[in-house]
């Protein structure tokens, strides 16, 4: 993988203060640092793919709530009856 | 700058952003690209965990000693206490329900205390041994902290469950206030402990 200059993020651990520089993550990689172990930063595999089949899912989840919520509107109104 | 280690950001006066990781002079006072404020250190640190823990202490022997559920089975009120609670349990044999309240009410909430009082007091007396173990018990506390708060998860699912008139009743007791207290003012406590500190030591061996 080439490495621009820009991909490049000059940091310092968080919890031991060594400066770090963090390259351009792909997908599914972690960057640890090397001296306490402390996860600098990570990226998704597929993370666009990922969002997507759950909102999808969310949006099926939601549809098969609010018919099953009507289903109840529908039995208290005819209790109500 | 003096005071740090060589291998530390701060020895060049830089700070890194605690929100975008942006390393920046912390003489800008806000990092350049978010606008958080910028510091070497968590201010106070120490002190304010200090004072966290010894409040956490302090809140968790009402939590102990105060019944955290009152259940009224027809008319008869009993209290039980968090331990109570699990000794109740093994009576009736709910061995994994005893063990996982066990651990996340007594265990967890006691380890987690004692963790973070020996890390603020090794980082007072200045050890400059094992920074690497130090900070991996500090990230297992920071972790594993808000998973205490199952046991007031579990009264608050049986309140609201167990409402049968005037048969079966469960309300809340004085205890599970002081021990969602003990939960949230730990985790404050682990926030506010700077994991830094352990690394500011490193160069005391050398000289």
């Amino acid at each position: 993988m080439r490495m621009d200059s820009v991909s490049l993020e000059r940091i310092a651990c968080l919890h031991c203060d060594l400066p770090v520089t963090v390259g351009e993550l792909r997908g599914g990689e972690r960057a640890s640092c090397p001296r306490c172990g402390h996860l600098l930063s990570s990226r998704t595999a597929n993370g666009l793919e990922r969002s997507l089949a759950f909102s999808l899912a969310a949006v099926v989840l939601l549809a098969l709530a609010s018919l099953d919520r009507l289903e109840i509107w529908r039995e208290i109104e005819r209790r109500m009856a | 700058m003096t005071g740090f280690p060589a291998t530390s950001a701060a020895a060049d006066g830089l700070a890194c952003c605690h929100l975008c990781y942006k390393r920046a002079p912390v003489a800008l006072e806000r990092c350049p690209r978010c606008g958080a404020r910028l510091h070497l250190r968590k201010p106070e640190s120490l002190q304010r965990t200090a004072a966290l823990l010894i409040t956490a202490a302090l809140l968790y022997i009402p939590a102990n000693v105060l019944p955290i559920m009152t259940t009224e089975q027809l008319g008869r009120a009993t209290d039980s206490t968090i331990l109570g609670g699990v000794i109740l349990l093994v009576h009736y044999g709910s061995y994994p329900i005893a063990a996982v309240i066990f651990i996340a009410s007594v265990l967890v909430p006691l380890g987690k205390l004692v963790a973070l009082c020996w890390l603020c007091w090794s980082v007072a007396r200045r050890h400059a041994t094992s920074h690497r173990e130090r900070t991996i018990l500090y990230r297992t506390t920071e972790l594993i902290g808000k998973w205490s708060m199952v046991d007031v998860f579990v009264v608050t699912v049986l309140v609201a469950l167990i409402h049968l008139g005037g048969v079966l009743r469960i309300t809340p007791g004085a205890a599970a206030l002081a021990f969602a207290g003990v939960v949230i003012v730990t985790m404050l406590a682990a926030e506010s402990f700077d994991p830094r500190l352990i690394w500011d030591q490193l160069g005391d061996t050398d000289e």
